[in-house]
């Protein structure tokens, strides 16, 4: 379902990503694990071509991303970590919006609608300005845009930022039917390993711009020699360099 | 005392620095930008300069009553320059003083109010009164040469200059402080635009109305001494602006009076204005800012939020909005939508049906005028591209820049940049052609034009206001403000200079282009035996004035596209 090859993108003369490949099948949920500075939103927005890569290529669904955008677009849906929206719709005319946006047909638009606000939990919410809405509940409303036009991949950054315990609980199950009742394909990058080791099928880990490690938490912890039942995290700070938080702590306790 | 006075000055180095360090990768754009708005900036402040000076020496050759009025003039000039800046102090204290984003961060901490409400007051003053500045001084600069004022006119001018900037910015603070205790910032300053709009456009058209041209027709007043004694009647005796125009043009004129009175009370007053501050600002400004922190979502708890039914065109556009599933007419309901629930947008349109109003009333003047009917058809054409070209750079430039952050959402989805661009192009192309058509329909009526005339004027209208669109909204993508929160800055950058320059030579270059076909119909119409038509001299004109058309649609068009197509979210 996604395809990356070679991809590279250079700022100045810092790399945020170095020749990358990656490769993730229809119908898998797969995560995207880095610290901060990874270069995973950087990958995320390339995939969705509101960024160009220095060099490499991008596939969704066998449509090259830089070639033919908008048909990569039409079978996505993307779900970035801030949830900038328009603060002057209300909730029910912004995902009218988004199906114009996306051509789906006035019938399915209202049907949607209504199944989704429902969803996510924002029926009450309908009809009042997006302005009014909390955090949590504009990151599930632009959830709920994104699932509007039945996206057969869902690009995800960050989806637990902002969302209370019932809210991540909802988004998780809801990914999870994504995968396995629609066959669909979730690529989310999170830094709430617990939700990596939960939900996804395969996970990658990023690294300075670079993969240092992917497949299974089964397989990744066989990769870094861990033979027992460690938990993700240990793995995540084995492979990203964790052993400086000792440094770190020593010195704010100085 | 001291501690308060560290606090002050470090709450102002941040903003001191940000000021003279401009981001290291925009640096080399920063500076071009300096130096342009720099340039433009000295260009409109000497060209203010030259043209006061001309016309205090024209006043000033009108024998008996010329010499009274620069002083008349200077008084008004400062009313005038003091309301601006009271307006703008108001406006601009709203969002210094309570709704800045930084302000969660310092509010928090342990700071002192009286330090952070006097640091936020220096930014306002500063924010407020530049343009007031860099504008008004050249109009006393002006007076000086025109009277080959002395160093104590000068000195007379730095002791004045800076107190009447502090009172009506000290006033401006104040007020806002007791507003937002009783309402929110935000719906203050809205409830303040709307009002300042409304007076704005109410002033303005009584001095239309009042016909302010007839002053240099000494035959409009009854006798000369009426007409005297408008000019010398006193602009009120206890006012700030009354010493100050008083005490400047006596020393302007070499008189032996006395400065020390005047300058004192001024500079008491504004001391008296600040202690108020001190005293009332700071104790009601905790309050306020918390206030302003639940204005800022609206009174969002369920049932108390702000319903986007019954509003303003809400039921029509619910209807089409039942119709989507079609790109542009999903766009167009949402851009109808915020622009009509967004009073900072709407407002505006007061404004420009003041500007229609008047436009033909001025017009209603002319046609009594002993002018050639061609003359005012010919001018009415150049006169209406300027309207819309100016009506584009508040409406239609501003397009694009106000997707806002939201922006991304029209990215990521399946939609061409250039698609984008029709739509909006589209969407706005109707209103101004409306506008424009509206305008030139009503003044060939006034005018009693003959019908052929109006079917030219008609197509001339359209092809303008296609191509005023198409260069607004592909310039206004090509300088993209996505961060800006107020839409009334966006116009105010390179792009809207840009604009408005290649908006007024497009407007220009187009009537030029098509000027023989209405001038060849005007005269054949007249029956001229001595003009032929030249089928070559029209297919030029005609071509060429298509070639600009065409030009104007699609190249800003395309560099919008292009630029949008690069850009990097």
């Amino acid at each position: 379902m996604i395809k990356i090859q070679g991809l590279s993108k250079r700022f100045g003369d810092f790399y945020a990503l170095r020749n990358i490949d990656l490769h993730v099948k229809p119908g898998e949920l797969f995560g995207f694990l880095g610290p901060n500075g990874a270069g995973k939103t950087t990958t995320m927005k390339i995939m969705m071509g509101l960024m160009k890569p220095t060099e490499g290529r991008v596939w969704l669904g066998g449509v090259d991303v830089m070639k033919n955008p908008v048909q990569a677009r039409r079978m996505a849906g993307y779900i970035p970590d801030r949830p900038y929206l328009y603060e002057k719709l209300s909730g029910k005319e912004f995902l009218s919006f988004i199906g114009g946006l996306w051509g789906v047909d006035s019938h399915t638009i209202r049907k949607q609608t209504s199944n989704l606000m429902e969803v996510f939990d924002l029926t009450a919410w309908a009809d009042e300005l997006i302005e009014s809405y909390s955090h949590g509940m504009k990151q599930r409303l632009t959830m709920a845009a994104a699932f509007l036009h039945k996206p057969r991949l869902l690009v995800v950054d960050e989806p637990m930022v902002g969302l209370d315990p019932r809210g991540a609980k909802l988004v998780k199950s809801v990914f999870r039917s994504l995968v396995e009742k629609e066959a669909g394909t979730v690529f989310l990058s999170t830094h709430t390993l617990e939700v990596a080791e939960q939900l996804c099928d395969r996970v990658a880990v990023l690294h300075r711009g670079k993969i240092v490690a992917v497949g299974s938490v089964e397989e990744l912890r066989r990769q870094v020699g861990d033979q027992g039942t460690g938990r993700l995290e240990e793995l995540f700070l084995e492979l990203t360099g964790g052993a400086d938080i000792q440094d770190a702590l020593r010195m704010f306790a100085a | 005392m001291m501690a308060d006075l560290m606090t002050f000055g470090r709450l102002l180095v941040p903003k001191l620095r940000i000021f003279l360090r401009p981001g290291r990768s925009r640096e080399a754009r920063s500076l071009i930008r300096f130096a342009f708005f720099t340039g433009l900036g000295l260009l409109f402040a000497l060209s203010m300069y030259f043209a006061i000076v001309w016309f205090l020496r024209q006043c000033l050759s009108v024998e008996l009553v010329g010499a009274l009025i620069p002083k008349k003039l200077m008084a008004w000039v400062l009313l005038v320059l003091l309301s601006v800046l009271l307006l703008s102090a108001t406006i601009g204290s709203f969002s210094t003083f309570f709704l800045s984003r930084d302000l969660t961060l310092l509010v928090s901490s342990p700071v002192a109010v009286g330090p952070l409400y006097f640091a936020r007051f220096v930014e306002m003053v500063l924010h407020s009164s530049w343009m007031v500045v860099c504008f008004g001084l050249p109009v006393f600069f002006a007076y000086g040469k025109v009277y080959q004022a002395q160093a104590s006119y000068y000195a007379g001018l730095a002791g004045f200059f800076p107190a009447l900037i502090l009172l009506p910015t000290g006033v401006g603070a104040l007020v806002a402080s007791v507003l937002t205790r009783i309402f929110s910032a935000r719906r203050s300053r809205d409830l303040l635009i709307l009002l300042s709009m409304l007076g704005f456009v109410v002033v303005y058209l009584m001095v239309r109305a009042s016909r302010p041209e007839r002053l240099l027709d000494e035959d409009s007043f009854g006798s000369m001494v009426e007409f005297i004694n408008m000019f010398q009647a006193p602009a009120g005796g206890i006012l700030p602006v009354s010493w100050a125009t008083e005490t400047l043009f006596g020393l302007l004129q070499g008189k032996q009076i006395s400065v020390g009175g005047p300058l004192i009370s001024i500079w008491l007053t504004v001391g008296m204005l600040m202690s108020l501050n001190g005293w009332v600002g700071c104790a009601l400004y905790r309050t306020g800012f918390a206030r302003a922190q639940e204005g800022r979502v609206g009174k969002s708890a369920g049932r108390f939020g702000r319903k986007s039914r019954g509003r303003v065109l809400g039921s029509w556009l619910d209807h089409i909005g039942r119709r989507t599933g079609n790109v542009h007419m999903a766009m167009l309901v949402k851009d109808l939508r915020v622009f009509f629930r967004d009073p900072n947008q709407w407002l505006q349109l007061l404004l420009l049906g003041a500007l229609a109003g008047v436009y033909l009333l001025n017009f209603g003047y002319l046609k009594h005028a002993d002018f050639n009917w061609f003359t005012l058809y010919t001018v009415n054409h150049v006169l209406v591209g300027l309207v819309l070209a100016g009506v584009a750079v508040r409406f239609v430039f501003p397009a694009v820049s106000l997707e806002g952050k939201a922006y991304w959402i029209v990215r990521s989805a399946p939609l061409r940049s250039k698609a984008f661009l029709h739509n909006k192009l589209l969407v706005h192309f109707v209103p101004v052609a409306v506008l424009g058509l509206g305008l030139t329909l009503m003044t060939c009526t006034i005018l009693e034009i003959h019908k052929a005339f109006v079917i030219l004027s008609v197509g001339f209208v359209l092809a303008m206001s296609l191509g005023i669109c198409a260069l607004a909204v592909g310039i206004g993508a090509v300088y993209p403000r996505f961060d800006t929160e107020n839409p009334a800055k966006i116009p105010t950058g390179v792009g809207g200079v840009l604009y408005m320059i290649c908006g007024c030579l497009f407007v220009l270059g187009l009537l030029l282009a098509g000027f023989y076909p209405t001038w060849i119909l005007y005269h054949l119409a007249g029956q001229d035996p001595r003009v032929h038509m030249q089928p070559g001299w029209l297919g030029l004109s005609l071509i060429s004035a298509a070639i600009l058309v065409v030009g104007a649609a699609w190249i800003p068009m395309a560099l919008g596209a292009g630029n949008l197509e690069k850009r990097e979210e």
